[in-house]
């Protein structure tokens, strides 16, 4: 009787446990979930501007490279460093733009989910 | 439950449910989390196969297909979207369980707020489990409530619990069999409270020990250095094994720190990907150095490579090396052979990797200049310099490398054929001085006095301090390194043997320095284990190596040894005859040594000797270097007859600027476990009796070079034959021994000779009587039987009879010269005659040889074969 008594409590207890769970995931997703994203997202991007070096390149504009001092070394590097930041400049950006689309995505794809099953389940049989 | 405890802000309690309801609680949850894991990877795999079925029907067509997903109403496209929630659910519960920060410590950073902390929310699952599981153990047995000692019986089946047990040296059945002794004392009593109050005590301390070292989660390793530190009679079990609660702390902390050294591996690795790979810059502003390149290894590239060695306790170093060098000053890092100036040097490489440097290191190269390469092969007057100005000005040029000069003194006095050329380091000193050049050199304190600091170059490098490590710096320091040799020889050392790597190679491994010498002993150690296919290695096969190499005896006296000690005084005597006193008082003394309870500051023993010529001063000492070193000729001796004046301490100890040790100390540094033998001692002059003094009373000397020399693993012996006259004419008037030696120190016998603070310094100061006919009868007898053995080699015995050997005494002793006349004696009478015999060869092998009054030797001959 105390055993079955236990078995049942148990049981109870641990199936309010799993169901909580289950209705906190999309609660979860909107909120701390998509913090991380966002958080996660921005990281990467600084990391890769880091990477890239951007900052330092913007910094060192007018600075000879390969200490080349002389006049025509400083005018080819100037130009170079410029076609290098455009170049990099266009790489982070279409980093920025993928780190966007994988938050936008997280946003959307739940919704969507739901969207696609309401419009297959219901709205064509209404 | 209800108890509450206060750490810091927080409020700490513990709120565990222990009983069946939350244990099966527990298994069920464990079962079914494992279940909806395991189902909802099967839908994973079901949509990834509907995916499939939509596409099949279009011939894998990627428009249609796409639009079918995404856009129609067909049931199997509900289908799919209907089951990638639970793909979504099972992405949740993946992401969730790895950020989240529930069931773990969190470290609040800044101003702290006080929180309520349950203790038992932040268990990790193997503590849990071993909870539990103690639960079920005690309540079969009827014990409740769960004491210390039955959670760490049952923790004792950890793997991990089991690795500490491994590095403490714990045979593990003995263990568990002394636990479940003492648990079978446990009278059965049945209570309601599941935990004893001192286990909650336990699991708070654990929850302390996790958090100082900043762990995630109650550890099974934490609750167990909490048992170990709070229960007495677990720290008396543990004790029998000579475990300590300091060495199971230590060992715990090795764990940790291992676990601190690969999290900072990966670090360096991640971050390192970061830097450059070749010789330019991030902002593209350096120049390639090729020149450089030639004579020189850019570290920073090895350490992106992960080929430096990790930097282990010399972040205070670093600390001043960075300050130095941001006030814009060069760096020569001072320190003996072998103390790590290099590790300090392979840590600031992986650091730069990591870019975990302060600003003016950060984006530059440390390039280490080979002063081999750039002298080597240049013949021109000049080539030399000009090199080093090329390097120098590419550097210059570059902007983006720092220089490291190892043993930068070989810099001093190197210049080209030809007097006219300066000096390289006064290139560089100018170089440095100019600004742009940032150099760290290394450099040892005797070479940095004797070329560094009379050269211009003391005026740009500011000295940085590399001292040997203190105990614990170094313990950890082999702690990171012993990773490689276990895995190297397949062997496993234990935390003991480490520590006594350190010990003994600090207190008998000379002119090297920590932590140089105790990794090439656990070096040696486990190339030496594993000829002999030995696995564990512990704290007594170091000692063995040890003495070994040394000679000493350091390993724990055995058996045969007990009684080889405890019986000395006959051992002595087989060699040594009467002098009852003398020997006794140097047997106690080595046993003293032997049983490490002497004062390890000093000498061994000091003993002066003092009794007339011949009476066997010599040979004790000789017995004890035999005893105690295992050789008689473990022995430095010096006649102090030749140490009459002032100038031979030159002699004794070197002359400053020589470069060449003295006797005394050269002979001590290359045989520092020997017996010093100083035989007459009060002919020599004062001031070296004053040598000795300090010899006596600190155990070291240091020469006129200023090197050390440790007399700590010395016994000294000082013979002297002041007083013989007096203590001679004492014995013929029967005063006993020790009223004689207390007329020798307090009356004017000794006082005229030596001043009474150089004979207190002596641990003994003996008495040797002047023989007795008797006592001249039997070292005959042992002089005879020294003869028989060298005959008994060449297959002759030897007979004496009794008066024969009194004849030999009588003629041998001298009431002046002690036995000496004797040995003389022998050799004419005996010695001669059995030569003459030998070589007319009248005897032969297996013959009989017999020595009679009046030195008749007759022969009797073996029957023929």
């Amino acid at each position: 009787m105390l055993r079955q008594n236990i078995v049942f409590l148990a049981t109870k207890t641990l199936f309010f446990d799993i169901a909580w769970d289950f209705v906190y995931f999309p609660i979860w997703w909107y909120t701390v979930g998509l913090q991380h994203i966002v958080m996660n997202g921005m990281k990467n991007i600084l990391a890769m501007a880091d990477h890239l070096a951007l900052r330092l390149l913007v910094l060192n504009i007018f600075k000879p490279m390969f200490a080349q001092t002389d006049r025509a070394g400083r005018i080819i590097s100037f130009f170079m460093r410029v076609v290098i930041l455009i170049a990099r400049s266009v790489y982070f950006f279409i980093y920025t733009l993928l780190q966007l689309v994988l938050i936008v995505g997280w946003i959307i794809v739940p919704a969507f989910v739901v969207y696609r099953l309401l419009s297959i389940f219901i709205l064509s049989y209404v | 439950m209800g108890q509450y405890y206060r750490s810091k802000q927080d409020a700490l309690y513990w709120n565990f449910g222990l009983d069946t309801l939350h244990i099966l609680l527990r298994k069920w949850n464990k079962a079914v989390q494992f279940g909806i894991n395991g189902l909802l990877f099967l839908l994973l795999v079901l949509n990834v196969y509907v995916l499939f079925l939509l596409g099949r029907s279009y011939m894998f067509d990627a428009l249609p297909w796409m639009s079918d997903v995404f856009v129609s109403t067909r049931p199997l496209a509900g289908a799919f979207w209907f089951v990638m929630i639970f793909n979504l659910y099972l992405f949740y519960r993946m992401y969730h369980a790895l950020t989240s920060s529930r069931g773990k410590i969190t470290f609040e950073k800044g101003v702290v707020r006080g929180r309520n902390i349950n203790i038992s929310g932040v268990l990790h699952q193997t503590v849990v489990d071993a909870l539990d599981q103690t639960w079920m153990n005690v309540m079969k047995q009827r014990q409740m409530p769960i004491r210390p000692m039955q959670l760490l019986a049952t923790l004792l089946t950890n793997s991990d619990i089991e690795m500490v047990l491994a590095r403490l040296g714990l045979p593990f059945d003995a263990l568990a069999n002394a636990l479940s002794r003492q648990l079978a004392y446990y009278p059965p009593v049945k209570t309601d409270d599941s935990l004893d109050d001192s286990v909650q005590a336990i699991m708070l301390n654990a929850y302390l020990i996790a958090e100082r070292a900043r762990s995630a989660r109650v550890r099974v390793t934490d609750v167990m250095q909490a048992i170990v530190l709070a229960d007495e009679k677990v720290q008396e079990i543990f004790y029998d094994y000579r475990v300590d609660t300091v060495k199971i702390t230590n060992v715990i902390a090795w764990i940790n720190f291992n676990n601190m050294l690969i999290d900072r591996f990966h670090r360096y690795r991640s971050k390192s990907i970061y830097k450059p790979k070749g010789p330019i810059n991030r902002s593209y502003t350096a120049a390639a150095t090729p020149y450089l390149d030639s004579f020189g290894t850019d570290l920073t590239l090895l350490a992106r490579a992960g080929r430096l060695p990790l930097m282990v306790a010399r972040e205070k170093e670093l600390e001043e090396l960075f300050r130095v060098m941001e006030g814009g000053k060069s760096v020569v890092l001072v320190g003996e052979q072998g103390v790590g100036k290099g590790m300090i040097i392979e840590g600031l490489a992986n650091q730069m990797t990591a870019e975990e440097v302060p600003k003016m290191f950060q984006d530059k190269r440390l390039v280490s200049l080979s002063l081999p390469f750039l002298v080597a092969g240049a013949a021109r007057t000049g080539e030399v310099q000009e090199r080093l100005l090329l390097v120098l000005q590419e550097i210059l040029r570059s902007g983006n490398i720092i220089l490291v000069i190892e043993d930068i003194h070989n810099l001093v006095g190197v210049s080209s054929a030809g007097t006219e050329n300066i000096d390289l380091s006064d290139v560089l000193t100018q170089e440095i001085q100019r600004g742009g050049v940032m150099a760290i050199s290394t450099s040892s304190p005797r070479d940095m006095t004797q070329y560094i600091e009379r050269s211009s170059l003391s005026g740009v490098l500011e000295r940085v301090s590399v001292l040997e490590p203190d105990r614990n710096s170094a313990i950890q320091i082999l702690q990171a390194n012993v990773g490689a040799v276990e895995a190297k020889h397949k062997v496993f050392f234990t935390y003991e043997a480490l520590e006594r790597t350190i010990d003994l190679s600090d207190r008998y491994l000379h002119d090297q320095f920590l932590p140089a010498k105790a990794i090439n002993l656990m070096t040696e150690v486990g190339s030496w284990a594993a000829k002999r296919e030995r696995k564990l290695i512990i704290g007594e096969d170091i000692a063995e190596l040890v003495s070994r190499k040394t000679n000493i005896p350091l390993m724990q006296v055995t058996q045969k040894e007990s009684s080889k000690l405890m019986n000395l005084e006959d051992i002595m005597h087989e060699r040594m005859v009467d002098q009852e006193e003398a020997v006794s008082l140097v047997a106690s003394a080595l046993r003293r040594a032997r049983a490490e309870l002497r004062d390890e500051k000093r000498p061994i023993a000091n003993f002066l000797f003092l009794g007339p010529t011949g009476v066997g001063k010599t040979e004790l000492a000789k017995t004890v270097a035999e005893s105690y070193f295992g050789n008689e000729e473990a022995m430095i001796r010096l006649d102090m007859s030749e140490y009459q004046n002032q100038d031979s301490i030159g002699r004794l100890i070197g002359v400053p600027g020589s470069g060449s040790g003295g006797l005394l100390t050269e002979n001590v540094r290359r045989s520092p476990f020997a017996l010093l033998l100083l035989d007459e001692i009060e002919k020599a002059h004062a001031d070296i009796l004053n040598i000795f003094l300090q010899v006596m009373d600190d155990g070291r000397l240091t020469d006129a070079n200023g090197r050390t020399v440790d007399f700590t693993n010395m016994i000294l012996v000082a013979t002297s034959n002041a007083g013989a006259h007096y203590i001679q004419d004492e014995v013929l008037k029967k005063t006993p021994i020790e009223q004689i030696k207390e007329g020798l120190i307090r009356g004017g016998q000794l006082r005229d000779v030596f001043r009474p603070e150089f004979l207190n310094r002596f641990d003994g100061i003996v008495v040797f009587k002047p023989l007795s006919e008797d006592d001249i009868f039997k070292i005959a007898g042992l002089m005879l039987k020294s003869v028989r053995k060298r005959l008994l080699n060449k297959g002759i015995a030897l007979t004496v009879t009794e008066a024969a050997q009194r004849e030999l005494a009588q003629a041998g002793f001298d009431p002046i010269f002690g036995a000496r006349p004797l040995r003389r004696v022998i050799q004419e009478r005996v010695d001669n005659a059995l030569a003459k015999y030998l070589l007319e060869g009248q005897i032969g092998r297996r013959d009989e040889v017999i020595l009679e009054v009046g030195g008749k030797i007759s022969v009797k001959k073996a029957q023929k074969l």
